[in-house]
Parts: structure tokens; C-alpha cells; sequence
């Protein structure tokens, strides 16, 4: 039976002694449910050696995991609520670079489209609101920093290059896509070397087998200042029949600015002293 | 008997009060009553406005300044003010402040040559809080102690050890010494000193080392990891790593990144050499003793045999 990715975000019910299996890309997540503790383990330190999988595994109830996993492990009644997973953005600001350098013309605008791997919530299906057990990063991310060796804030290096068409565009269902409108209201031209993409702001919207991130358009209006930014609301105008899957894990508020275009070398010499 | 006792003991001490009494009365005229009530009112109601006035300026310096300098000041208000309070006190009660304040100076010079360590820290406590260059929390080392500040007061500084050891610096070491401020800012530099064998492809290992460094995900990506061929040393051809991590993935990424590249060269035969050393006896020296073990014997003899050459006497 062919499985969909919708079918990955739907409510599953779990019975006492069950271990149910799902498989989100490279992301291998077992959940198995004693009369008083839920358990949840995945492969994520397999990947590092080299031996983890890929693919689509919906509520697999005959799968169990392999050696070495680690499980987490909650003990309490959750009432027979079922259990359920979903997509959610990193904890923290993703960086990028664009495939090639470009510079933004004064008075110019371009779109740029992000891949940003999820991460996967798992929660149960509590009333009034759900319990959430655990995130799980579908690939763990390298740390980089934005901002000056002085101050600055800690991110997410994304590997794979900004696009500038939705047809350049790879979909996986463990990735999103952002797309992020910049506008340069300033005299000057604007390099695009390295972007900072907040994700706090952006909700997660789904049709058939794509991810897509709400839009984010900055705003660049003298050099030097922080970018306005304006996450949008409602899906992208590439997804515009994309069903909300996750909201914003924080509601956009007016007047929101950042620091985020940056220059790659804007840390000259990395502080580094030639003796 | 009571009447006796009342003759020989109570009589006479009504006379004497009789007499202290017009004493009393002497000395306790309207006039005084009246200043020394001021006096207290002045005491009283000084007390609640320095009080009031202290605790308000510790407040507002709270939200522009640090927690320390904010204690300062209110501490300079309260006993500033009491020391106006003093004086008006003696003042309104009729006492000649002029023999106060001359005995206080020479007091003060006296008291000043006695206790001018204290009064080092003291003002080197007041330097400290304006220059700034720590606060409470941050990792400093100053000497051979690296600890964590707890807190900054007016005579000393107070570190905790990262063995849990208590520490207790006075103010003006502060000001004489130098003092590093470990985590003053956000990001910090990891430099690995790595030497490999000189047959070793240099190239080679700096790609290594560059991939190693790349896929550690604790290592920032910007600023971008670097790697130098550093110098030629006696014994190995040295390169250095230079990684850059949060302050709190310090410690952590140094020894994890050492142990991946360790594992690393044993996968790819990277040789990191002991250091060698020649031993030339010298003409004039008898000749050094050899010991070869058993099984190199062996083995020089099976080569021996395969290469026809002359084998060593056993």
C-alpha cells in the first residue's frame, strides 16, 4: 500500500504493549506505550555512522528498532489520548548562503527560496492543548554564528544553497521551503552573501508531498540598520491550496527587525594574528 | 520599727533627691527639653528620608547600571546621610563642631595610615565598578586563578573555582594585575597545535583535519575553520587548527575534535610521530651496547635466508 506524507501528521492511536514505527526521510522514530510510561527512540546516532535509512514509513506496528537506540521515556496517564507527530522549524535561526554570490541592485528586489530541514514534535493529542514529549531534528544541524566576534546570535548552518526558482526546487518530506522576498530600498547595492532566516515567525503549510513555510519578505533601507521583517501570513503564493500543518512557534508582531544579511567575511581574518 | 526605718533611711534620701532635683530642674529648662526634642525629630525624620532616598537611588541606578554599583550608591546616600544627621544633631544641641572636625581630621589621618589597604580597595572597588571589565558571572583568570565571579563588593572580589574552591581577591589586585575575562565575549577560538609525520602528504592532512572540523556540528561554520602549515619542528611537520565554538561548546568541541582526528589519522594511516632523538657516542666513547629482541632476530634471519645476505651472530 502506497503511504502518503499527509497520512505521517494523523492522529494514531497506540494500545498498551504496542511499538509503532514511522519513517520521516532520514529520521527513524519508534514510539512504544507500556500501561504507565510512553517511550520514543530514534535513529539519529546511526546516521552518524553511516548506516541510517531514508524514506516513508507511516505507523509501521511490526517494525522494531534496531540495536542502540536510545529511548526517552515519560511516565504518567494521558487519559487514551492518541499520539501524533508533526513538523516544526528549528529552535533557532537558520543561516544560507545563495548557490552563487549575488548583489542586489538599489532599489531592486529578489526571491530566494530556503530548504530548511524540520523537526518532528512528538505529542499527544491532550485537550484543551496537546502534550508535547519531545523534538527531534531530522538532521542535525551544524552551529554557525551571525553577527560580529563581539555579539551576535547563535544559528543553524543550512548546506544546501539558496535557490532563485521554484523549478531548481529538490521537495523532501523532511525539508521546507521558504521562500524569502528582499527588497533594497537603499542607495546602495546589497550583497547577498549569507542570510539569516528567523524561524520563530514562520507557520509550516502542506500539499501532497511538499513542505512549505509561510513567506518572509526584508526589508533593507540604509546600510547599516537592521532589515524590517514581515513573515507572512498564510501559505506562500507557490502553495497558495497548502493546508496549515504547524503554526508559528511564536505570533509575528508589528515592526519586527533583524540583522539578517550579512557578509561571509564579516569577520576579518576571523580574529586571527599571523606571528 | 517602720517609723525607725523611715527616719534613718527614706528621710535622707528625700533630701538628696530634694537637692538633685533643683539640679535637674536647673539643667533640664524649657529651652533644652525643646532642642533635645528637635534633636530627636531631626534623627527620626532624617533616618526615614536617607532611607527613602537611598533605597529610590539604588532603584534608579538599577536599571541603567549594574546590581553592584547600584548597592554602592545607595550605600554612599545612607551613610552620607547619616553623617549630616550627626552633625545637625550637635550642631542644634549647642556642641562646637569646629573641635569635632579637627579632631576628626587628625583622626582621619591617623585612621588613614592605619587602614590604607582597605581604603586601596575600597576606591580601587569604585574603579572597578566604572571601568567595568567584569561582572558577576563571567570566567576571569587573574594570576594562576581561573574561576567564576559571585560577586563584586567593596573591599574584594569573590570567585568560585571551577574544583568548587572559594576564592577571595582583594579590589586593588584587580587594578595591578592583569586580568583576563574568559567570557567576556560570546564566541571563542580553539587552536589545535597538530604534528604528522614529515612523509606524510601535508595536503593531504589539512583536508583532513578541514573535513573533521566542517562535520563536528559544535564547530561554527562562520567564522569558517581554518588550518595553517605552522613550521617545520624536529621532530614532525606541525599544523594548526583553528576552530571557532559558543564559549559553552568550548571545552567540549576541543576534546571531541581530538579525539575525531585521532580516530581519523588511525583510519587513514596519518602517522603522529614520537619525538626522535640521535645518539652520536662520540670517537673517544666505547662503543654503545645493542640488544636486539629474540623475535627480531628471526625475522632478520627469515629476510636473511630469502635475500641470501649475512645474518648477525645470535
Amino acid at each position: 500500500m502506497d503511504q502518503q506524507p499527509t497520512e505521517l501528521w494523523t492522529d494514531t492511536t497506540i494500545e498498551p504493549g504496542e511499538c509503532v514505527h514511522w519513517r520521516i526521510g532520514p529520521l527513524g522514530i519508534w514510539v512504544r506505550r507500556t500501561e504507565s510510561e510512553w517511550r520514543v527512540a530514534d535513529d539519529r546516532g546511526l546516521h552518524e555512522t553511516g548506516a541510517g535509512e531514508n524514506g516513508l514509513i507511516v505507523a509501521d506496528r511490526k517494525s522494531e528498532p534496531p540495536a542502540g537506540v536510545e529511548w526517552s521515556r515519560w511516565a504518567g496517564d494521558s487519559d487514551g489520548a492518541p499520539f501524533r507527530l508533526r513538523p516544526i522549524l528549528p529552535d533557532r535561526a537558520v543561516v544560507v548562503r545563495p548557490a552563487q554570490a549575488v548583489a542586489l541592485l538599489s532599489r531592486g528586489s529578489a526571491r530566494i527560496y530556503v530548504r530548511i530541514p524540520v523537526w518532528i514534535r512528538a505529542e499527544l493529542a491532550t485537550q484543551p492543548e496537546a502534550t508535547t514529549l519531545i523534538d527531534i531534528p531530522t538532521i542535525r544541524l551544524s552551529n554557525t554564528w551571525f553577527g560580529s566576534l563581539f555579539e551576535g546570535e547563535l544559528c543553524y548552518w543550512v548546506q544546501t544553497t539558496a535557490r532563485r526558482t521554484v523549478e531548481e526546487i529538490p521537495h523532501e518530506i523532511h525539508v521546507t521551503v521558504t521562500p524569502v522576498q528582499i527588497i533594497n530600498n537603499a542607495d546602495e547595492q546589497l550583497p547577498l552573501e549569507k542570510i539569516c532566516v528567523g524561524t520563530e515567525h514562520l507557520g509550516i503549510y502542506q500539499t501532497g508531498e511538499e513542505l512549505w513555510t509561510s513567506q518572509l519578505k526584508l526589508i533593507h533601507s540604509k546600510e547599516g540598520d537592521p532589515q524590517k521583517l514581515e513573515p507572512g501570513k498564510g501559505p506562500p503564493p507557490e502553495a497558495a491550496e497548502a493546508e496549515l500543518i504547524s503554526p508559528p512557534r511564536t505570533k509575528p508582531k508589528p515592526g519586527l527587525a533583524s540583522r539578517a544579511i550579512g557578509l561571509v567575511h564579516s569577520v576579518p581574518g576571523a580574529g586571527f594574528v599571523m606571528r | 520599727m517602720l517609723s525607725r526605718l523611715t527616719a534613718d533611711v527614706a528621710l535622707p534620701l528625700l533630701a538628696a533627691a530634694d537637692e538633685n532635683g533643683g539640679a535637674i530642674r536647673t539643667l533640664l529648662t524649657t529651652e533644652k527639653l525643646v532642642l533635645i526634642l528637635f534633636a530627636v525629630v531631626i534623627v527620626v525624620v532624617g533616618w526615614a528620608v536617607i532611607r527613602l532616598l537611598s533605597r529610590m537611588a539604588e532603584q534608579a541606578t538599577a536599571r541603567h547600571w549594574s546590581p553592584e554599583r547600584a548597592s554602592l550608591i545607595r550605600k554612599i546616600i545612607f551613610y552620607g546621610g547619616w553623617v549630616i544627621i550627626v552633625l545637625t544633631v550637635l550642631a542644634q544641641l549647642g556642641v562646637r563642631l569646629t573641635a569635632i572636625l579637627a579632631t576628626a581630621g587628625i583622626a582621619g589621618i591617623a585612621i588613614g595610615f592605619a587602614a590604607q589597604t582597605s581604603l586601596s580597595n575600597v576606591i580601587s572597588g569604585l574603579f572597578l565598578s566604572i571601568e567595568k571589565p567584569f561582572k558577576v558571572g563571567n570566567m576571569i583568570q587573574i594570576g594562576d586563578t581561573l574561576g567564576m565571579v559571585l560577586s563584586i563588593d567593596l573591599i574584594s572580589v569573590k570567585l568560585r573555582m571551577f574544583d568548587n574552591r572559594f576564592v577571595r581577591i582583594p579590589n586593588e589586585t584587580f587594578i595591578k594585575e592583569r586580568v583576563i575575562n574568559v567570557s567576556r565575549f560570546p564566541v571563542r577560538r580553539v587552536d589545535l597545535m597538530l604534528g604528522v609525520a614529515y612523509k606524510e602528504d601535508v595536503a593531504r592532512v589539512r583536508e583532513v583535519l578541514l573535513d573533521e572540523a566542517h562535520q563536528h556540528p559544535l564547530a561554527l561554520e562562520d567564522p569558517e575553520p581554518l588550518c595553517f602549515c605552522w613550521e617545520f619542528a624536529s621532530s614532525s611537520v606541525n599544523l594548526l587548527l583553528v576552530v571557532w565554538a559558543v564559549q559553552a561548546d568550548f571545552l567540549k568541541l576541543k576534546s571531541e575534535l581530538l579525539m575525531n582526528i585521532k580516530a581519523r589519522f588511525d583510519r587513514e594511516g596519518i602517522e603522529i610521530p614520537f619525538p626522535h632523538v640521535s645518539v652520536y657516542p662520540g670517537s673517544a666513547a666505547r662503543p654503545l651496547p645493542i640488544d636486539i629482541p629474540p623475535e627480531t632476530v628471526r625475522r632478520l634471519r627469515a629476510d636473511s635466508d630469502e635475500g641470501g645476505g649475512e645474518m648477525p651472530p645470535p
